[in-house]
């Protein structure tokens, strides 16, 4: 007869865990798709974001409240195909709502043409244009500057015809041009600092899809025979590959955020919502694979059907277009994914707010991950229990 | 003193995937020390009875005990009486023979010093102990069944369970693996070993049951099972002097069948061809009533009935149709 004792529940997921993650360790292309992808991929995204890249694109808000024709001028030049190519420019309802563009990070600058601009010029009355930016976005704002710089001189060469015309002396009109910089502590900078994230949850998602994928080939090679043959709580083996999905899946997570801090300057925001963020998403990614997995018979449809559900998560979620941006129906679909909750929060925490205002996202992620725990735990244990 | 609980007490195993009973009623019972032969063509149910025996299935019905330790109740015991060596090779292809060993070692419970004994032991057994720290992807599919079977044993259990371990094994390995099962029975080890190659279960195994979709269909020593279809061992003798009367002499021996006389297999010599119970107990009274005819015995074979003639008369089928 024997003389051990059987490892419990705890023990044995630990070691069932520990093994899990030395295969993990020593398999290149888990290193290479947990680390190495992610943060190569959103420092590409990062630079070509910044201007970096050779295709520069920025976005300019424009809020004319003259109705006059240098108004209407205005309106018809940077909404014209002179900006056509690098910049997006979206019409706005008035001077507030051109500053909280810019606040927000949707637009790089903002330009305001008061009411009676026109009349103003025409009269050789002091007249602004003012161009609201975002300090950190110093290219973007000095195109905007310049290009209200040269709307300008032109609406004082109309003005100076004006009066010529009317048979009065020439009016010299000064620079009728302002430049207000938005508060930079209220500036949501969250474009440089959202691929970090974003692409350490797109990179998570296969990371977290291991696991399940490892419990069907454990079974088709027959480990997972020898393993419950021995003296161990079945339950141990799902509890020890969720551990070790949750360690190498916040190891990936953290070392895109360290990484991104380090070399790019990133800032994720607040700690602990990062982390709150960053568990709950795994957990409901964890929740969505492993119930995907029991949909499968093999190893390889496993692949395929994870895989499906990734892309298209990650599609809809904002991995690849911040989510805070989406139009519409795009951004309702988004809010409905892990992804795009845990993008939101993240977008919250980059902008500098406080971590409650990632209890939410936690809260649905966690839903998420109870749902789907339930549908996939039964399924599982027969995996498992064969 | 008691008489040690069997290695292992099942009774009464059923299972069934739907309308298909794949075990119906099977009943083993394996004593410490013994080694028992679960043979079957494939399909059989072999690998089903074996996955419920080690609770890998849901029963619907039957009990299971293991070196007297109940496998519902204290499975926990039950467990770690026994050791399973799967029918594929069950190991991690990106750890080193040590490293698997060690982690199955650790699922059992052993720990620190003691596990890296038996491993050094259970390395030294299946002559892999240069070549643990390879990676088992790098190993030959022999060298991996023998750390296969060595992870069975790490943890020294009362009763060890092979299923199909030769399956895919070239000849030399097979041998090894063969004359190593055959050294831990002699041990001591409890076997049950399941088959479908009738030469395995007949060389190593002291009792064999025969099963067929889904039921025992026979179950007895080697000896037992032919003797039940009332099958005969063959004795050819190639005899030098007067054959006829060889033939009466041999005819005369007490429990003698039919005897004929027939050329050999190259159509030389002729043959004295016959039909006994148990040849190796006459044999003797065979030699003797020739001599007694002045007949001189050149060549003895004696040609036993093999337990694929057992599975054909019970079945009407080969063993491996």
């Amino acid at each position: 007869m024997t003389d051990v004792q059987g490892p419990g529940l705890l023990r044995a997921a630990g070691i069932i865990a520990a093994r899990d993650l030395r295969s993990r360790l020593r398999d290149r292309s888990v290193l290479v798709v947990a680390f190495v992808a992610p943060l190569a991929l959103s420092t590409i995204l990062s630079l070509a974001l910044s201007g970096g890249g050779d295709g520069f694109a920025t976005s300019y808000g424009l809020a004319v409240a003259d109705d006059g024709p240098l108004g209407e001028g205005f309106t018809a030049l940077v909404t014209g195909p002179a900006l056509g190519d690098f910049a997006e420019v979206t019409v706005l309802d008035d001077a507030a709502a051109a500053e909280r563009a810019v606040v927000d990070g949707d637009v790089a600058a903002a330009w305001v043409v008061p009411d009676g601009f026109s009349a103003a010029v025409m009269a050789g009355d002091p007249a602004t244009v003012e161009v609201i930016s975002d300090p950190s976005a110093e290219t973007s704002s000095a195109i905007a500057t310049s290009i209200a710089e040269g709307f300008v001189a032109r609406a004082n060469a109309a003005g100076i015809a004006a009066a010529l015309a009317g048979g009065g002396p020439p009016v010299q009109v000064e620079p009728a041009i302002t430049l207000t910089r938005a508060d930079p502590e209220e500036v949501r900078d969250v474009a440089g600092s959202y691929f970090g994230p974003s692409m350490a949850l797109f990179f998570t998602f296969f990371v977290v899809g291991f696991g399940p994928r490892s419990l069907v080939r454990e079974r088709d090679q027959g480990t997972l025979a020898r393993i419950l043959a021995a003296p161990v709580p079945p339950a141990a083996v799902l509890v020890g590959k969720s551990i070790a999905v949750m360690v190498i899946s916040l190891a990936c997570i953290g070392v895109m955020w360290l990484g991104t801090s380090v070399l790019l300057g990133a800032s994720w925001g607040a700690p602990v919502g990062v982390v709150a963020l960053s568990v709950a998403f795994v957990l409901a990614v964890a929740a969505i694979t492993g119930f995907v997995a029991t949909l499968a018979d093999t190893e390889r449809q496993v692949d395929g059907l994870t895989s499906m559900v990734v892309f298209s998560l990650a599609l809809l979620g904002g991995n690849f277009i911040q989510v805070d941006r989406l139009p519409g129906v795009l951004a309702d679909i988004a809010t409905a994914t892990p992804n795009g909750q845990a993008l939101l929060g993240f977008v919250d925490l980059i902008a500098g707010e406080p971590v409650a205002s990632v209890l939410p996202n936690v809260g649905l992620m966690l839903a998420v991950a109870v749902v789907f725990g339930v549908l996939a735990l039964p399924r599982l244990r027969r995996v498992v229990s064969g | 003193m008691a008489d040690p609980s069997p290695a292992l007490a099942a009774a009464g195993l059923r299972k069934a995937f739907g309308d298909r009973v794949a075990v119906d009623d099977v009943t083993i019972r394996i004593a410490a020390g013994e080694s028992y032969g679960l043979l079957g063509p494939n399909g059989a149910g072999k690998t089903t009875t074996i996955n419920l025996l080690l609770g890998l299935l849901v029963r619907d019905g039957g009990t299971v005990a293991v070196a007297g330790a109940d496998l519902d109740s204290d499975p926990g015991s039950a467990r770690r009486a026994i050791g399973f060596v799967p029918q594929e090779v069950a190991l991690y292809p990106d750890l080193t023979a040590r490293e698997n060993l060690r982690f199955f070692g650790r699922l059992y419970g052993l720990r620190r010093a003691a596990l890296e004994e038996r491993i050094s032991e259970a390395l030294d057994l299946i002559g892999l102990a240069d070549r643990a720290d390879e990676q088992v992807e790098t190993y030959s599919g022999g060298m991996r069944r023998r750390v296969n079977i060595a992870a069975g044993l790490l943890h020294r259990p009362s009763l060890l369970v092979l299923d199909e371990p030769t399956v895919g094994v070239d000849p030399q390995s097979r041998n090894a693996i063969l004359e190593g099962v055959a050294r831990l029975n002699a041990e001591g080890l409890a076997i049950l070993y399941t088959s479908h190659y009738m030469e395995e279960v007949e060389r190593l195994c002291d009792r064999v049951g025969i099963i067929d979709r889904g039921r025992m269909i026979a179950e007895g020593t080697r000896r037992e099972l032919i003797t039940a279809i009332g099958s005969h061992d063959r004795v050819d003798l190639v005899v030098d002097g007067d054959l006829e009367a060889a033939r009466t002499a041999l005819a005369g021996v007490p429990e003698v069948g039919e005897v004929v006389a027939a050329p050999d297999a190259e159509g030389g010599a002729t043959v004295l061809r016959a039909l006994a119970e148990d040849a190796r107990t006459l044999l003797p009274a065979m030699l003797q009533a020739l001599d007694g005819a002045g007949a001189a015995v050149t060549s003895v074979q004696v040609v036993e009935p093999n337990l694929e003639a057992v599975f054909l008369h019970l079945t009407g089928r080969a063993l491996r149709d």
